[in-house]
């Protein structure tokens, strides 16, 4: 407790020594070991200083091992606050950052329209040709549009993901695959 | 000069007081925006960027790495559903909605509306599949209870690190909203965590489930053929044995001598539940029928 309390004073020092807004990280050496401050976040976990090492020890053999392995699941549960470092960037990068991320966007939006045009012609394509149908052949098209009962509109399970490379490069392609024998 | 008027008088409806104001109304009128005034100093500037801008410090990095299972919905699934869902000259289904009275007594003039035929709620309309509504998997919710946590809160704590392992995303931790007796459940007990899944690790979580732990369970037969919430939602659970077959805890088994059990609910835009189970069927997720 006492050398948590040290711990905080030397951090406020520090910080009232060294904090500006444009320096984003410092440290500082206490017993040996440095504990490093990036955006005012600890990121070199206390444990790891020599000092903090012999209390945790200490306070290791008085919990229980239950206890203690919740305590370490739960470090594992908050090893988001070790932050990474930022990046720092010249004013020259942060344009040709911005100007990639523009461009990136852009693409990005233009592929999403060009999608959006290709399924609204494939939707007006599909009602034109059932107008067709309906004006040639009623009674074939009463058979395209009903429809039998529920739970028709299934992917079958045979249906797989793309993957980079096919999971079994013996077998490429089952050549005599049919769903009547997968049934069997 | 006051610029709004308050007129304290009774009501016909079955509300208490609710003439009351929830802020200040009499001028000058304070304190309607929060401000941050973190925001305002200057000396943190970098605070004020947007997330999305790479000099703010809760920047992260969206796009790193290719989504297959996204390309995969954009380049196939989505063309198949438009064509699979297309109903020749559908109108819109109009939902059960809350009727008004007739007004033929005075007193229907305040009265709240009736409540929807048949059904307590109101329910939304069903518009036809065309090619800018085409079902999409929202997000992917994972709900971690554990029941005996109650006893033992070391477990809620466990169950959070299972989901945080299996996914990659940090959890969100769940309490007990009230006091159940009969169960021995007191309120704002830690009973476990839930972790919601979109974009990239949604993907991820989605194939591993197909591709890795699904397979391996002895004897599974599927999602249930009735499953879906009638809004685009559909759940179903793991078992503590089969969540050992994700690949991150089947490596170390020996870091978990308990798993836990866990429901997963897809959320998506589909409008019915037939259209919902169209989909999650097109991720490799089987179904059976009961």
């Amino acid at each position: 407790m006492n050398n948590r309390q040290t711990i905080r004073s030397l951090i406020q020092q520090s910080r009232s020594w060294t904090s500006s807004p444009s320096s984003y990280s410092y440290s500082y050496i206490h017993n040996g070991a440095t504990i490093q401050f990036i955006r005012n976040k600890r990121t070199t976990s206390a444990a790891s200083s020599s000092s903090l090492k012999k209390m945790g020890r200490n306070s290791a053999e008085s919990l229980s091992p239950p206890l203690q392995r919740a305590v370490t699941q739960l470090s594992v549960l908050s090893a988001r606050k070790k932050m990474p470092r930022l990046l720092k960037l010249s004013n020259e990068d942060l344009i040709k950052h911005q100007t990639i991320e523009k461009a990136w966007m852009l693409y990005k939006k233009d592929k999403a329209i060009e999608r959006s045009m290709r399924l609204q012609r494939q939707y007006e394509s599909i009602q034109d040709a059932l107008d067709t149908l309906e004006s040639i052949n009623p009674h074939l098209y009463k058979l395209a549009t009903s429809t039998n009962g529920e739970g028709n509109g299934r992917f079958p399970l045979e249906f797989r993901l793309p993957t980079d490379a096919p999971p079994n490069s013996e077998k490429l392609w089952p050549q005599q695959f049919s769903s009547t024998n997968l049934q069997k | 000069m006051q610029k709004f008027l308050v007129i304290h008088t009774r009501g016909f409806s079955n509300t208490t007081y609710a003439q009351k104001a929830a802020c200040s109304i009499v001028k000058p009128v304070h304190h309607l925006v929060k401000i941050d005034k973190n925001r305002l100093s200057p000396r943190f500037p970098e605070l004020n960027y947007s997330k999305n801008d790479i000099r703010s410090p809760s920047f992260k990095p969206t796009e790193t790495c290719q989504d297959r299972v996204r390309e995969h919905y954009l380049n196939t699934i989505q063309p198949d559903l438009l064509l699979m869902n297309y109903q020749h000259k559908a109108d819109i289904k109009e939902g059960l909605k809350k009727r008004g009275w007739d007004g033929t007594s005075p007193y229907h003039i305040n009265r709240a509306p009736r409540k929807p035929k048949g059904s307590v709620a109101q329910f939304p309309d069903i518009h036809p599949i065309k090619w800018n509504n085409i079902p999409e998997i929202k997000n992917i919710v994972l709900n971690c209870y554990v029941k005996e946590a109650k006893e033992n809160q070391l477990l809620a704590i466990s169950a959070a690190l299972q989901l945080q392992q299996i996914t990659g995303c940090k959890p969100k931790m769940i309490y007990s909203k009230s006091d159940v007796p009969s169960w021995k459940v007191r309120k704002g007990h830690h009973m476990g965590a839930k972790v919601e899944l979109s974009g990239y690790p949604m993907s991820q979580f989605l194939t591993t489930l197909a591709e890795i732990v699904l397979p391996r369970i002895r004897e599974y037969k599927g999602i249930s053929d009735k499953s879906g919430n009638r809004f685009g939602g559909l759940s179903f659970g793991l078992r503590p044995e089969d969540v050992r077959f994700f690949p991150e805890i089947d490596s170390n088994q020996d870091l978990w001598p308990r798993t836990f059990g866990m429901h997963i609910n897809i959320n998506t835009t589909a409008q019915t539940d037939e259209q919902t189970r169209a989909l999650v069927s097109a991720f490799q997720l089987p179904f059976h029928k009961a």
